[in-house]
């Protein structure tokens, strides 16, 4: 059985998040996990905290295509959850949660590779980086 | 051929450029992706620099430069994302 999921979170993801257990079921031999983590320094700048914007109904949106497209393309029984934050997190704080699991380790790896690519290209969400020095900027992505 | 009133919502760098979330520009329907881009930038100069790195949606799907725009469709200006 096929569990998906997606969702936008406020603030940073709780802990409860970080790990793949809702994903888990004994079909699922192979699960891959995929943490985004806020950095505390950025081309050489230190960063106080980011603060995550989204076009929220089509970030939902996009997510849910993006599991679709990857279970197409990787695997068709794939069990996945994605959540995102919005709102202030903090360096060290967990942004983005991507959890995979299949029947065996590579479409679990491939998967789960795919989405966080097509999430850095698609997804409608915008950082903007809060600096030690006062300053402000948007992400230029990456 | 009618003149009508599109609203494009905004976010992040062009949110901020503009000071708002929704600018409407007028236009002739039926009016391409191109034909807004070009719309916007005549519109609202400050934003012109912005505009060809962004893409657009309507009704919360990227839509290409030739994309027919209807009347009552959502519409947003997307800057380059930056998630994860």
């Amino acid at each position: 059985m096929s569990l998906r999921h997606a969702a936008l979170v406020d603030g940073p993801l709780p802990s409860s998040l970080h790990t793949p257990q809702a994903v888990v079921t004994a079909d699922h031999g192979g699960v891959c996990s995929f943490l985004g983590v806020v950095r505390n320094a950025t081309k050489g700048r230190v960063v106080t905290a980011l603060d995550y914007e989204a076009y929220a109904p089509m970030a939902q949106r996009v997510l849910v295509e993006l599991i679709e497209e990857t279970a197409t393309l990787h695997d068709s029984a794939l069990s996945c959850a994605i959540h995102h934050a919005v709102g202030r997190v903090a360096p060290g704080e967990v942004a983005l949660a991507i959890h995979c699991a299949s029947a065996h380790r590579n479409a679990a790896f491939a998967s789960c590779r795919h989405l966080i690519e097509r999430i850095k290209q698609d997804l409608p969400i915008w950082k903007h980086e809060r600096f030690a020095d006062g300053g402000s900027a948007w992400s230029k992505g990456s | 051929m009618t003149v009508t009133r599109i609203e494009v919502l905004l976010f992040a760098q062009a949110r901020e450029i503009a000071g708002r979330s929704t600018i409407a520009v007028t236009l002739t329907v039926p009016a391409s992706v191109a034909a807004l881009r070009a719309a916007l930038a005549q519109a609202h100069p400050d934003l012109a620099p912005l505009l060809p790195t962004c893409r657009f949606a309507i009704e919360q799907e990227f839509a290409s430069d030739d994309a027919l725009i209807a009347p009552g469709s959502e519409i947003a200006l997307i800057p380059p994302v930056s998630g994860g």
